[in-house]
């Protein structure tokens, strides 16, 4: 008779966890479909936040904006000397007039 | 012996079944009798009673004489009809029988659905169950070295109408509200709903933005629906368009057409894969059931060599000196010589990879155009004579303004007085009359292995298509013409193409070792592990003392320049090694009157980093190649000098004495 009994909990048991198991895997399936399409959801406006930044980055977009702050590009290059805090360009004898052409 | 019911005494060969079947009719066959026998008795008192003599005793069986040997047997007019034993059993097997047929029909159409259409059925139900999901692979995009994206795969999203699902009341109102986020006018979309393509389906919008695909979903309008696709972006606008190339749309797929695009088009793709899952009613896949991936092939991104800001300044240096000069086109390639990669590679015109205008306008001119270099071409019949015509730096000549050689002549390109100059003059100066006889000193076989050499009239390496090897008439072929070898000298007789005159230099720069060009540094997977790209193959071409003796000459250039009063080749702290170039192109109708200028510059030049080749076609203000190109290379070498951070040398150029006693 406890044998019996054993068997049939044994097999009741195993029932109970398998139905424990599917019911488990099906709510996570939901949870997965979930957060999938909050994932494509994100994706999307990751991309469009991408191309923006990557349009504000572009060096047409950089000039621009540095010349409306009033940047020019420099004609003769200038250097400083860390070492002795001095700035110092070496012109040559005849400096590119900058009348000619400007970006 | 009588028998009970249930006796059982089986009569030979009669094959009947004993029992009570035979009891019944046996008991009832007495009882019969009997029956038949009082009744007989009663039969014989009624005829008695009629006057009949004999009286005949009551009650008690009458027993009438028998005859003897005949059975005792009923009167006719009381035998009933007995049942036969063998009817009532027949109907019962046939009805037996009939329901083993019905059965066994069962069987068979059950051995038929389960055991030989099993398969087929099957099928069937999985039709229903199964669902093939895609899993698309997004294509990879192409950045710079410095990070910028040049081109980028987005999603889009096309907006259709089903106007049998409007009602025609409401067609004006939906209109009206996706007028805004399609930037349509609402007549527009309301023509396009009245006068549908097909009655249940009309394009109202190809490409629709994400955000737009969102906000016109969430409008929630009837008969509105959205079919999400990619399609390919290129933030930078036409930053380095003849470099990417640009993307068509073939069957649903995207394509690249020209440039890396092209060249890279199976990595960048990959390939879809799909997923088989078993999907309920609602589309919800349902977890340990038959899952079969056919997985994709990820996309790779490619990272190339070009520097952003270098690319964007070059290019607006050419677009910029084309217009001033009204020239045909320009290009400048930007190369570490080091490495042999390409940091810019600009052109002018060029072209927007997300609308191009038309097949022509996507060329690639710098590995496209073929030109003659001129005078830049003279570093290589140098090289050739200071390695195999004995000659060295300092080997004096007479260069008169004009000469005549084997009954062909030549002159330079500005009138002067007969003058004495060592090679290292002869190029400084950039005399042609001085390069012809250098050239008398190697055989044209030496020359033409020398040109072939440094890549004169083979592709590049490079990859993109598109390339033109140029063209190289070798000695003894029917385009060798018998002043082939002075006109190569100076740069006449041949085509090139920019790329190659860049690699010449980089070559010179590199001390004789020749890098194969290369745009591409590596390839990033979607996970972000990066693959570098494998190393370009190297070639000595020339000695390292020659590439050091031509970078001595090549030095002296810019201060010649300056003192004619272009001053191009002097950047404040660096040392410059360059050369200017100013070919004729043969123009319509055979006349010398198109030219091509060219500026190629080296710096630092003590330790070479970066080359710049610019080239100007067919300027029609101004043509020597010093005044047309030199403000440009000026320009773009600063600029890149700057964005690279190399320190400055110093600027002091060797001395090395041009002139001879």
């Amino acid at each position: 008779m406890p044998f019996v009994l054993l068997i049939l909990g044994l097999l009741g048991g195993g029932l109970v966890c398998l139905l424990v198991i599917n019911t488990t895997l099906a709510t996570a399936s939901f949870a997965i479909s979930n957060l999938q399409q909050g994932n494509a959801s994100l994706a999307q406006q990751e991309q469009v936040l991408q191309q923006q930044i990557t349009q504000e980055e572009s060096p047409a977009s950089i000039e621009q904006r540095a010349y409306r702050l009033g940047l020019r590009e420099q004609q003769v290059l200038s250097f400083l000397d860390v070492q002795t805090h001095r700035t110092y360009a070496q012109p040559s004898s005849a400096v590119p007039g900058a009348a000619g052409y400007a970006p | 012996m009588r028998g009970g019911p249930g006796a059982s005494r089986p009569r030979a060969g009669a094959g009947r079944v004993p029992g009570p079947r035979r009891a019944a009719p046996r008991r009832a066959a007495p009882g019969r009798a009997a029956h038949g026998e009082a009744a007989q008795g009663r039969a014989a008192q009624l005829r008695a009673g009629q006057g009949r003599p004999g009286p005949r005793p009551a009650g008690g069986p009458a027993q009438r004489p028998i005859a003897p040997g005949r059975r005792r047997q009923a009167p006719a007019a009381l035998r009933r009809p007995i049942l036969r034993r063998g009817r009532a059993g027949r109907r019962l097997n046939l009805t037996l029988l009939c329901l083993i047929l019905v059965l066994a029909l069962f069987a068979a159409r059950l051995i038929q659905l389960q055991g030989l259409d099993a398969a087929r059925y099957r099928t069937l139900a999985d039709e229903d169950k199964v669902a093939t999901v895609p899993l698309p692979t997004v294509r990879g995009s192409i950045t710079t070295s410095d990070g910028t994206v040049l081109a980028m795969t987005v999603q889009t999203d096309l907006v259709f109408g089903d106007p049998a699902e409007i009602p025609r009341g409401q067609q004006p109102a939906a209109a009206a509200k996706l007028a805004g986020p399609l930037r349509l006018a609402p007549g527009v979309i309301l023509s396009l709903l009245q006068h549908p393509s097909s009655p249940e389906y009309v394009v109202l919008s190809k490409v629709v933005s994400a955000s737009t695909a969102a906000a016109i979903a969430s409008l929630k309008l009837p008969g509105i629906g959205l079919i999400p696709s990619y399609a390919r972006s290129y933030p930078n606008g036409d930053l380095a368009a003849s470099v990417l190339g640009f993307t068509d749309v073939r069957g649903g797929d995207l394509v690249g057409e020209g440039g890396l695009e092209q060249e890279f088009n199976a990595e960048l793709a990959g390939r879809d894969g799909s997923e088989e899952v078993e999907k309920d009613a609602g589309g919800q896949p349902i977890p340990g059931t038959q899952d079969n991936v056919r997985p994709p092939i990820p996309a790779v991104s490619i990272r190339t060599t070009i520097q952003s800001d270098i690319q964007y300044e070059a290019e607006q240096e050419c677009k910029l000196r084309v217009k001033q000069t009204h020239a045909r086109n320009c290009s400048i390639i930007v190369m570490d010589p080091r490495t042999g990669q390409i940091l810019a590679m600009a052109q002018w015109p060029t072209f927007s990879p997300a609308s191009p205008t038309s097949l022509q306008a996507t060329q690639n001119i710098a590995i496209g155009d073929v030109f003659a270099p001129g005078s830049t071409l003279k570093p290589v019949t140098v090289a050739a004579a200071l390695e195999q015509g004995h000659q060295t730096a300092m080997s004096p000549y007479t260069i008169p303004y004009q000469i005549d050689l084997n009954g062909y002549s030549f002159h330079d390109a500005e009138e002067h007085a007969t003058a004495r100059y060592t090679i290292a003059g002869i190029v400084a100066y950039s005399s042609n009359v001085g390069m012809v006889q250098v050239a008398q000193h190697i055989s044209p076989q030496v020359q033409n292995q020398y040109l072939r050499a440094f890549g004169l009239g083979s592709d590049s390496g490079l990859g993109l298509p598109g390339e033109t090897p140029g063209l190289l008439p070798a000695p003894g072929s029917a385009d060798y013409w018998g002043d082939e070898r002075y006109e190569l000298s100076f740069g006449q007789g041949v085509g090139v193409t920019a790329l190659q005159m860049a690699s010449i230099y980089s070559t010179i720069a590199n001390g004789g070792v020749r890098v194969q060009p290369s745009l591409v540094a590596g390839a990033a997977t979607a996970a972000g592990v990066f693959r570098p790209a494998p190393v370009p193959p190297r070639r000595r071409v020339i000695q390292a003392r020659t590439a050091a003796t031509l970078m001595k000459i090549l030095q002296q250039v810019p201060a010649v320049d300056a003192a004619q009063g272009e001053p191009w080749g002097l950047i404040s702290g660096y040392t410059v090694a360059a050369k200017t170039g100013t070919a004729q192109v043969p123009g319509s109708g055979n006349c010398l009157c198109q030219y091509g200028s060219s500026y190629i510059g080296i710096a630092p030049a003590n330790n070479p980093q970066l080359v710049v080749a610019v080239n100007i076609q067919d300027p029609k203000d101004g043509y020597y190649g010093d005044v047309v190109a030199g403000p440009v290379f000026y320009n773009v070498m600063k600029f890149a000098l700057q964005t690279m951070k190399i320190p400055p040398d110093g600027g002091h150029a060797p001395y090395i004495r041009l002139t001879a006693p």
